[in-house]
Parts: structure tokens; C-alpha cells; sequence
């Protein structure tokens, strides 16, 4: 499909695994796509294969100076904005580690996550909206997480950044609809890549007891999604979060439990 | 006086006779209200209206099927008899017996009776109490009605469809009710029951069973009927006169997590996901 023919985006967090494939999938609906990463080294590999067609940027989300410099850059380069896909997220596993519980979680480990999942989309939005709007409406796609729907064991730093990010969509939404604007989130559930199995062992087990799908999400699932809302087919969603989790929030949470029981029954 | 005081309102309860329903009707009573306990046999009412009478407390007896219209006509007539007025009505009467409950399956195997006798008692039975009981609540300045919903009719489960898509209607229902009435000083919201230990549950689940589900909670321990009585009790009363079409949880917080949290609190003592001091 080529929904976004000479459209231009911005994939922040472009030079990971699921924003490389969201990248991937808006360059072959036709759009042109600045892969933005606190990683230069990520950011080149993520845009390298998709040619001149994407830019690689490296910015830092936390820094309002960064994240300007990173859109206008996108604007000088491909010449508009139409798409602002604000995906990055604090990710450095040592600080990750630390985000606990509310009595254990170190302060600064939950207002790093705060400035780079929260006040990062915001910085994103705040510097893409005029561009997008002076070129007569967009479509901003914010990374949430179930995490910010439910509650969990642990990171709930990033549990309440993501729970942040989808009344900031709404936010936006109300904001700048008559603008032309479209701001919707997207809620994934795990995404089991090969890394995240090595990272926390027996995960891959537990997800799988409790999604409804036969199979993990992939991040090309994650792809797809962003694509439609990028996209005029979804002109007249706005302010939702749409999950994509393959079910997890859909059962009650003694589903599989429940369903052990009675195959042993 | 507290705007959770009840005196001289008048309260219609179906299912009132046992579980959650009996806790209700009781708790009702305690905080002043005069009571219609609706019971689909007569003899389970008893026992009830009894011991709000001992008391000190205003109770009478209403019985029938809540699928058969005559049902809510007559308690609500029963309730204008005696006291004048209906400012109350607890939708809580839902098909409980076990042998009934084992055939409502997962949707292929699902017989249409089933389908059919669960709608009628557990949501048309609903709606058919709120169309007797809303123009004299009207009458008389207003009400309050309550649902008794499930965690089943917000979330999927294996087996238990039709009660399940039952509980998810009378959410619904109350919406409706909330809208079309509001204006006119109704108010009507729902409470998404989590798991309670019911006689009813109790004889229908084995020990093992009971402790995975409370693995699931977010409180130390499943519910108890009353933990819900005091959340239905408290919508239906003045304290709650801004809420209305709201479905609250009062469920232990098993629809609030994801749901592999039990298993990560299983394994959590293993590699130090939640540090334990």
C-alpha cells in the first residue's frame, strides 16, 4: 500500500527495534522519514537500508534544544511535516532496573523517565504542531504502553509515564483537532524480541499463558498500526488509544490459571 | 445527618435473601431504610426480614421469578402499600444454582435456553424493576438504582458467557436509565463485582481454586458480601448524589493489574523483580 505518498515523518526512538520497523513500513507506504535516536550509530543503522528516502537525526529527548534542532532539521531537509511518531522511550537497562516500586524507586530514576517519556512527546509535539498545522493538519501517534493502563510489580516510573502519555494525546487531540490535527496512542503489549527473552528469563513463558493470539506481537505488528493512524484511512480517529497487545487486557487475569485447572479437571 | 443515613427511604433489594443480596438488605436497614426483600422463594425472604425486624428496622417480603413482570410490579406495589414511596432499588438477583450455572458453557456449546433463561433473570428481570420502580421514584422526588455487575461482563472468561454478556448489559442498562432519567433526580450505576465468597461460591469451588483466584487480588483476601453491601449501599445513598451512570469496581482490584502480575509475584522471589527487604 501507499497511503503516504510524499508524506514526511518524524519516528523518534527510530533507531530501535519496533521504531526501525515503524520507519521501515512508513517509507514503503510512500512517506519519507527522519529516524531520530539518542543513538546516532542505531539511527543510521534503522535509515542506511531505506536510502534517501530516510534521514538518520540523533537528539536527546530530555533537551527542548535537541528536539527543535531534530524538527527542524526534518522540515529543512524533506521540506514539510505530516507525521510526528513519538516513540522514544528511556531504555538504558541500568537505570531501568532501578525503576521499582514507590518506595524503593530512586527520585531521579523517576524524573529521568518523566523527562524523557513524558516531557519528551511533549517537547516532540510542541515544535512539530506549528509545521504540521501551517502545512494544513497532521497525524501525531504516541507510543503508550498496557503498562500505563494497568498496574504491575514493578517500573512504575514507566507505568505512570505511559499512563501520562495517553491523557497528553487527548490533550493534544482536543487542542488542535480543528487545526487538522489527529493525535492518537498506541498501547502495546509485550513485544517479545529475541533481546527482551535473554533479558528476563521465563518471560517469554508468562506472556504467553496470558495472550489470547496464537503467536507475540512483532514489531511490525506495532508498524501496521502506526501506519493506519499515520494515514488518511484513519481521518476520523482521534484523542483513542488504541491497544495492541493481542488480548492481555481483554480477560480477566485468572484466565490461564483458570484454563490450567480445567484441562487438569 | 450524614448524607449516608437512610431514614425513611425506601429500598427494594432482589435476591435479598442470601449472599450479597442479605448483606445489602441488612445493611440497608442498619443505616435506616425500610426494605423490600425480593427472593425468587418465598422461605429465603424470611429469615432476612426477620432479623431486621428483631432489629429494631421496617422489612416485608416480596417473592416471585424477576423474570416474570408480575415480579416487580409487585414489589414495587408492595413497597407503595406499606410506605408510600420507593427511593431505592438494588438490581442484584442473578441465577445462581450450580446445576443451571454448569451448563452456561463457552459460546459453541452453549444451549439457547441457557442464553435464554440468563437474559431473562439477569437483565430483562434488571430492567423490568427499574420500569416498575422509576415513576414512583420520580413521584416521590427521585432515586437511586444500583446494578450488580461482574468482572465477567467487563472482561472475557472461559465459561459463564451468557451470565458474563448479561453482567456486561446491565451496565449498560444503567447508562440508559442514568440518561433518560437523570434530569428527572434519578441516578444509576453499576458495581463490578470481583470474587466473593458467597455460599453459593463456596459450595461451587474447590479450596485450590479459591487460592489461585485470591492470587489475583490486589487485597490480602477475596471479598466478603459485605465489602459489597457497603459499596451498593453507599451509590444508593445521598452521599453519592453527584455520581451517576458510573461503573465502579468494588472487586479487590482484579480488573486494575496486568494480568501475568501473579505469576510475576511468583517469580519475583527468584530474581529480584520487586526487591524484598
Amino acid at each position: 500500500m501507499a497511503r503516504l505518498t510524499d508524506r514526511v515523518a518524524i519516528v523518534t526512538g527510530g533507531g530501535g527495534g519496533i521504531g526501525a520497523a515503524v520507519a521501515r513500513r512508513l517509507v514503503d507506504e510512500g512517506a519519507r522519514v527522519v529516524v531520530a535516536d539518542l543513538f546516532e550509530d542505531s539511527a543510521r543503522r534503522a535509515a542506511e537500508p531505506l536510502g534517501d528516502r530516510a534521514l538518520a537525526v540523533q537528539f536527546d529527548a530530555e533537551q527542548p534544544d535537541s528536539v527543535k534542532a531534530m524538527v527542524e532539521r526534518a522540515v529543512s531537509h524533506f521540506g514539510r511535516l505530516d507525521i510526528l511518531h513519538n516513540n522514544a522511550a528511556l531504555t538504558d537497562p541500568e537505570r531501568q532496573q532501578q525503576d521499582t516500586n514507590a518506595i524503593d524507586i530512586p527520585i531521579e530514576i523517576w524524573n529521568a523517565t518523566m523527562a524523557v517519556n513524558v516531557t519528551g512527546y511533549l517537547l516532540g509535539c510542541k515544535y512539530a504542531l506549528p509545521h504540521m498545522i501551517a502545512g494544513g493538519g497532521g497525524s501525531i501517534i504516541n507510543t503508550a504502553s498496557g503498562s500505563g493502563v494497568m498496574g504491575d510489580l514493578a517500573r512504575i516510573a514507566y507505568g505512570s509515564s505511559k499512563g501520562a502519555i495517553i491523557t497528553l494525546t487527548k490533550y493534544v487531540a482536543t487542542q488542535h483537532g480543528h487545526q487538522g490535527i489527529r493525535c492518537n496512542a498506541i498501547a502495546p503489549g509485550v513485544v517479545m524480541t529475541e533481546a527482551l527473552a535473554k533479558a528476563v528469563p521465563g518471560l517469554a513463558e508468562i506472556i504467553k499463558r496470558h495472550v489470547l493470539t496464537p503467536r507475540f506481537g512483532t514489531p511490525e505488528d506495532i508498524a501496521g498500526l502506526v501506519a493506519y493512524l499515520a494515514s488518511d484511512e484513519a481521518g476520523y480517529i482521534t484523542g483513542e488509544c488504541i491497544g495492541i497487545n493481542g488480548g492481555s487486557l481483554s480477560h480477566q487475569p485468572h484466565y490461564a490459571d483458570l484454563a490450567a485447572a480445567m484441562a487438569g479437571a | 445527618m450524614s448524607a449516608f443515613d437512610l431514614t425513611d427511604k425506601v429500598a427494594i433489594v432482589t435476591g435479598g435473601g442470601s449472599g450479597i443480596g442479605e448483606q445489602c438488605s441488612l445493611l440497608l436497614a442498619e443505616r435506616g431504610a425500610r426494605v423490600v426483600v425480593v427472593t425468587s422463594t418465598a422461605d429465603t425472604a424470611a429469615p432476612v426480614v426477620a432479623a431486621i425486624r428483631a432489629a429494631g428496622g421496617e422489612a416485608i417480603e416480596a417473592s416471585g421469578d424477576v423474570a416474570d413482570e408480575a415480579t416487580a410490579k409487585g414489589a414495587v406495589a408492595a413497597a407503595m402499600a406499606k410506605w408510600g414511596r420507593v427511593d431505592i432499588l438494588i438490581n442484584n438477583a442473578a441465577i445462581t444454582g450450580a446445576t443451571f450455572l454448569a451448563r452456561d458453557t463457552n459460546v459453541t456449546e452453549m444451549e439457547a435456553d441457557v442464553w435464554q433463561r440468563t437474559l431473562a433473570v439477569n437483565l430483562i428481570g434488571p430492567a423490568l424493576f427499574c420500569k416498575h420502580a422509576i415513576p414512583v421514584m420520580i413521584a416521590g422526588g427521585g432515586g437511586s438504582i444500583v446494578m450488580v455487575s461482574s468482572g465477567r461482563g467487563v472482561q472475557g472468561d472461559l465459561g459463564l458467557t451468557a451470565y458474563g454478556a448479561s453482567k456486561a448489559a446491565v451496565i449498560n442498562l444503567a447508562l440508559n436509565v442514568a440518561t433518560q432519567y437523570g434530569k428527572q433526580g434519578i441516578r444509576a450505576n453499576s458495581v463490578v463485582v470481583g470474587m466473593v465468597m458467597t455460599p453459593s461460591v463456596a459450595n461451587g469451588t474447590t479450596p485450590e481454586m479459591q487460592a489461585m483466584l485470591r492470587g489475583h487480588h490486589l487485597t490480602p483476601d477475596i471479598g466478603k458480601p459485605r465489602d459489597v453491601a457497603e459499596v451498593l449501599v453507599f451509590l444508593a445513598s445521598d452521599a453519592a448524589r453527584f455520581v451517576t451512570g458510573a461503573t465502579l469496581a468494588a472487586d479487590g482490584g482484579i480488573t486494575a493489574h496486568t494480568a501475568p502480575y501473579a505469576d510475576f509475584l511468583g517469580m519475583s522471589a527468584g530474581d529480584g523483580m520487586i526487591r524484598k527487604d
